[in-house]
């Protein structure tokens, strides 16, 4: 198992690297250069060439990519923003925290709220409780993020003035975005749990467990539950990946200072090095939740643990099986 | 085939019930009342697509700037938006570019996804492994960024933004369909077509592709639901669809401005495309539903 | 299962208790402004903070320049204390630094300071008015002494100067970034990443005691939209705005208790062609056919609506020697087809071009009105927007034919003084040939601009430069517009000098004497 886990982090370096190439060869083909931005309009051509060679923006693309790497293993450092002058490691570690804080509370609640209200419309399948949770659910998932956000903005924060209109400068400025943020994933997941209690229900040994006299209470909490959970930890650990990695959307709207916003603003400024690094965090975590995600799968299914403890030719069988599920 | 046609013809005279797979399916969906209504509302979303310029009496782009900001009247049933435009007529339009837009992305997304699927699927071994890798790389990127940074690198427009929602979106439909080739492989009829001695891309086109497409059908409901949505959210950040080319999540972005003062340009716009992800998703549902036999709803 | 949320539930209340816990307090003592901008302030960096947003007003606060200038063209001085010209020619210039001018932390600001942020300025390639200065003659006399040589005269020198910022030459750019050492009436307590920008008053300032306000707060917003609406409840003092709507608004009184205060800046918006990269725009006709076919009036009074004037002349109205009222071009349709028709281009063989703009304020709602007018007399113009880099990179590279160009301020009459930049890309500097292969009207500007002639003479050059522009169609004017603030009436009567080359408030300037209220 531990070698799983080790395995498995380090295979984190060649996903991140990955990641990191193919966004550079994006903005690397892209003709904006970040020096002319900067320099304004008076600039002259030398000056924009002289820029563009202090930032090494000029030189081959392997020599660009292989600096950014070794910057990192030799220095830590991700490099300096062309646009504000600060080192991005900073500006990302800055604003990172406001965008966790939102994203493990938007994800926290939203599977708090959501695996309960899938179980109940499972077990109540087809009454009116099960419809109008379905439907709540469906609705959820088909409102588009920004809607939503101008909607509690106008209403609560300018009708009612119950909550700041941006920022965070107090606690209530958190609300709106973990609602923002929290609204999807409680429909993905409600609609999940659902359909995969559902389809453990269906199976022989649930009947078996009731046939026993087991109360219905143990037959759902206990084996159902227990067995429908693997779909539900998927669509609960994409959940957390996504909300960790900051929504553009409502952090744009909110003016959030978080990880979405600075991905947003280097975007659009150019700010090539700055989307890097950002990019490089947000993939990190994403992998880093992926993970976590494959451990509690583990920990939840014992024949899962005994494929990832297994190695070699046995490995290799266990994972084409794995593959199909 | 002289079977089968037999077959129908008694059905059609009601003389034998059909039991085929798809008429199974067929029915299954059609006791799902959600999912038909849905279906026959994104028939009228194509309609309207595609008779736009015939069912409204303006042009999209005909401005009249002192008529600008009115409310629906009798004139213009939706009002008119900050250029004295018909909001109807742009909200029709819109139809078609949202549509136009998805359908390419998805296309695009779906045409790549099923060949390079395919192909993992099928091979295996190094191949297989190779693809995969990259398939993960490409998953870590949060799908926004992702799209973000490409729609910024090829400019804005409908066919950058399909191409560049099409291809953000390639990865997990790439894992799909590997998922089904997997379990299809192993099937009988497979071997038997090996047996027969047909060559490799012969099976991959003929046996292998169909039997995928199933399951992919309900992915490409669902995820043509969610391309307009991600079309909406990339326009409101300025890349995207660009004004004066009519499209819901452009309209929803300037409309917003107006909110308080100037209900209809957000309203319309905005309730088309909640009603339209409503009925991808439940369409989708229900064909997923009717697809499973376990599935009782 | 049930422990798990049990222990999940406690989990989440103790984040809630901590973020509670930790309001963040901005009290202070003695009166505290509040400041709403558009834009936030990514740094304090002079040269990077920009003059838009919230980094425009802290830049103002926190740095001095030499001088500014008024409206109507009145000195003011601020860091200096007089300037002298040696010579006729003017190609020399001794200032004087205040003896008590002192940056924030006490020390004194000293001609080596200027000297070092002119060459800061230089090396940033940010303000052009800096290259003509000769560094390696001009001198250091003494500590508030600076004597300057140019290279050659330029006509607006000084009003090119006020727009520097006096920064410390022991700062390097991190600590400006960041914490720098203030030359102006306040100086920084608070700024960072999702905090709200704290000014104090900078006991060193040599007015301080008039200064009205002991702390000041600004706080960006990612949009003015955002901005607005926390005006409406009640954030802000002050809000910067530019859009209409909110303008107007406010003046319809939707917004109670706050009113509207005009600053007298002038921004001026118009268009211009680039003549040497696009050959079919040199046709005198194409360029008139497109200024007749437009209703100008119309487009102006209802896209940016009553809080602009439209814009009657080539050049910046606020560059008051220079300026002429050429009047509007006539809305003429008829007109710009016979113009079409003389160079050839009718129905089936139209006039053609495409653009690109950035898709925000007034210039995308204008391109699209032009288009519809444009396409009445059977000229098509195709739209293609994009962001706002995108759009300043083509432009700069000298790919667009027609440009949504904005001049602020009185120190450069309309960008036509940048003709004498031989790589500047704004295409003022393709202002080309009134006749093919004639460079009168550039010639023109140039003389204006760097000869010593009497300001008699030169204001007679630029009027010939406008009519010349005006009667040859080179840019198409739009509008004028001023700095408008929303105010809330409980901060009492106060009166914001803004300075005439930028639009924001000089928060140095704030006195307690009653104003007019517009």
């Amino acid at each position: 198992m531990i070698r799983y886990i080790i395995r498995r982090l380090f295979l984190l370096i060649p996903i991140l690297i990955g990641t990191v190439v193919i966004v550079f060869t994006i903005n690397f083909f892209s003709d904006i250069s970040p020096a002319r931005l900067v320099l304004g309009p008076t600039a002259t051509e030398e000056q924009v060439e002289a820029k563009e060679d202090e930032w090494g923006l000029n030189d081959p693309y392997l020599v660009q990519l292989g600096r950014y790497f070794w910057r990192i293993v030799s220095q830590g450092s991700l490099g300096t923003s062309y646009i504000y002058n600060q080192p991005v490691l900073k500006m990302i570690m800055d604003r990172l925290p406001n965008t966790l804080i939102i994203g493990l509370l938007a994800a926290t609640l939203s599977v708090m709220i959501g695996i309960p209200l899938g179980i109940l419309a499972a077990i109540k399948q087809n009454t009116a409780l099960d419809y109008i949770a379905t439907f709540l659910a469906i609705l959820c998932g088909a409102i588009p993020p920004f809607v939503l956000c101008i909607l509690m903005q106008l209403v609560l924060a300018v009708r009612l003035h119950w909550l700041p209109v941006s920022g965070i400068r107090s606690w209530l400025g958190y609300i709106m975005p973990i609602i923002a943020c929290g609204v999807m994933p409680v429909a993905m997941t409600c609609r999940m749990t659902r359909s995969s209690m559902l389809e453990t229900i269906r199976q022989d040994y649930i009947r078996t467990a009731r046939a026993k006299g087991l109360k219905e209470g143990t037959v759902i909490w206990k084996h159902a539950l227990k067995n429908a959970l693997i779909p539900i930890i998927t669509v609960v650990g994409m959940t957390y990946a996504m909300s960790l990695c900051g929504s553009i959307i409502s952090e744009a709207i909110f003016n959030i200072p978080g990880l979405g916003n600075l991905m947003n603003s280097s975007i659009s400024q150019k700010d090539y090095i700055t989307n890097l690094g950002c990019v490089l965090v947000a993939a990190f975590i994403m992998s880093f939740v992926t993970l976590i995600t494959d451990l509690i799968y583990a920990a939840v299914d014992p024949r899962i643990k005994a494929q990832y403890a297994a190695t070699g030719k046995r490995a290799r069988t266990y994972k084409r099986k794995e593959a199909a599920v | 085939m002289k079977r089968w046609l037999e077959t129908r013809k008694l059905a059609r005279k009601g003389e034998i019930r059909s039991v085929g797979k798809f008429s199974l399916m067929v029915r299954r969906f059609c006791r799902n009342k959600a999912a038909v209504a849905s279906l026959v509302f994104i028939l009228l979303l194509i309609l309207i697509a595609v008779f736009a310029d015939v069912l409204t009496p303006y042009d999209y782009d005909a401005q009249n700037l002192s008529e600008k900001l009115r409310q629906p009247s009798a004139a213009h049933w939706f009002g008119t938006d900050d250029f004295g435009r018909d909001i109807l007529t742009r909200v029709f339009v819109g139809t078609r570019v949202s549509l136009l837009v998805s359908i390419l992305a998805v296309g695009i997304s779906t045409v790549f996804a099923l060949v390079i699927g395919s192909i993992a699927g099928y091979f295996g071994g190094a191949v297989d492994n190779v693809i995969m890798r990259i398939t993960d790389i490409f998953m870590a990127l949060p799908g926004m960024l992702f799209a973000m940074t490409v729609s910024a690198a090829l400019g804005t427009g409908i066919w950058n933004t399909a191409i560049a929602l099409g291809f953000t979106s390639i990865a997990p439909i790439v894992r799909q369909v590997r998922a089904s080739i997997l379990l299809l492989k192993d099937q009988e009829f497979i071997e038997a077509s090996k047996a027969f001695g047909s060559g490799n891309t012969v099976i991959i086109v003929r046996h292998v592709i169909p039997n995928a497409f199933a399951p992919l059908i309900v992915q490409i409901a669902l995820r043509l639901g969610d391309t307009i949505m991600a079309i909406s959210g990339l326009s409101f950040l300025g890349l995207g669809v660009q004004p004066p080319t009519p499209e819901w999540g452009n309209m929803v972005s300037v409309g917003k401005d107006y909110m308080s003062e100037f209900l209809p340009l957000i309203l319309f716009p905005g309730i088309f495309v909640i009603l339209t992800m409503l009925a991808f998703n439940l369409l989708g549902d229900g064909m997923r539903d009717a697809m499973d036999p376990r599935m009782k709803r | 299962m049930k422990r798990l949320c049990k222990i999940l539930a406690v989990i989440l209340g103790a984040v809630l208790l901590v973020g509670a816990l930790n309001l963040q307090q901005t009290k202070a003592a003695g009166k505290t402004l509040y400041i709403g901008a558009g834009y936030e302030a990514q740094s304090l960096d002079p040269l990077v903070a920009g003059v838009s947003g919230a980094g425009g007003i802290i830049s103002n606060a926190i740095y001095g320049s030499l001088w500014t200038y008024t409206a109507d063209g009145k000195v003011n001085f601020e860091v200096a204390e007089s300037y002298e010209w040696m010579n006729d020619m003017k190609t020399e210039i001794v200032i004087k630094i205040r003896e008590d001018a002192k940056f924030s932390d006490g020390s004194d600001i000293t001609a080596n300071d200027v000297m070092a942020t002119f060459l800061r300025n230089l090396n940033s390639g940010m303000f052009f008015y800096v290259m003509s200065i000769d560094f390696q003659n001009s001198t250091i006399v003494d500590d508030k002494t600076l004597d300057l040589k140019l290279s050659m005269p330029f006509a607006t020198f000084t009003e090119g100067l006020s727009l520097v910022k006096i920064s410390s030459a022991a700062d390097d750019d991190a600590k400006l970034a960041a914490d720098p050492r203030c030359s102006g009436a306040y100086k920084v307590e608070q700024f960072g990443t999702g905090l709200d920008t704290v000014l104090v008053k900078n006991e060193y300032y040599y007015d301080a005691d008039k200064l009205v306000y002991d702390q000041v707060n600004i706080t960006g917003n990612g949009n003015e939209n955002t901005a607005f609406l926390n005006f409406q409840a009640g954030e802000y003092d002050i809000l910067t705005l530019n859009d209409d709507k909110n303008i107007i608004s406010v003046r319809n009184g939707n917004v109670p208790g706050t009113h509207i205060q005009v600053g007298d800046i002038q921004d001026f918006a118009y268009i211009c062609l680039n003549t040497t990269d696009f050959p079919e725009f040199a046709d005198k006709n194409v360029r008139g056919a497109i200024a007749h076919a437009v209703d100008w009036e119309t487009i102006v009074r209802e896209i940016c609506g009553e809080t602009v004037s439209i814009a009657t002349s080539g050049l910046l109205p606020s560059a008051n020697w220079a300026y002429k009222d050429e009047g509007i071009y006539e809305y003429n349709p008829e007109l710009a087809k016979e113009m079409l028709a003389a160079s050839g281009y009718d129905a089936e063989h139209p006039f053609e071009f495409s653009i690109s703009y950035k898709n925000a304020g007034f210039d995308g709602k204008i391109a699209e009105a032009m288009q519809a007018y444009l396409k009445e007399v059977g000229i098509v113009m195709n739209l293609s927007p994009g962001d706002a880099a995108t759009v300043q990179s083509m432009n700069q590279a000298n790919q667009l034919p027609l440009v949504f160009a904005e001049a602020m301020g009185a120190q450069d009459p309309g960008g036509l003084t940048n003709s004498r930049m031989s790589n500047v890309p704004i295409n003022s500097a393709h202002f080309g040939a009134v006749d093919e292969g004639d460079t009168y009207l550039q010639d023109l500007v140039d003389e204006a601009t760097v000869s010593t002639a009497d300001q008699e003479t030169r204001t007679a050059m630029f009027h010939e430069a406008q009519d010349l522009i005006h009667d040859y169609y080179y840019c198409y004017p739009l509008y004028e517009k001023k700095a408008y603030f929303a105010a809330a009436d409980s901060i009492g009567d106060f009166s914001c000098a803004v300075d005439a080359n930028s639009g924001f408030l000089h928060l140095e300037n704030f006195k307690t004497d009653k104003v007019e209220v517009q």
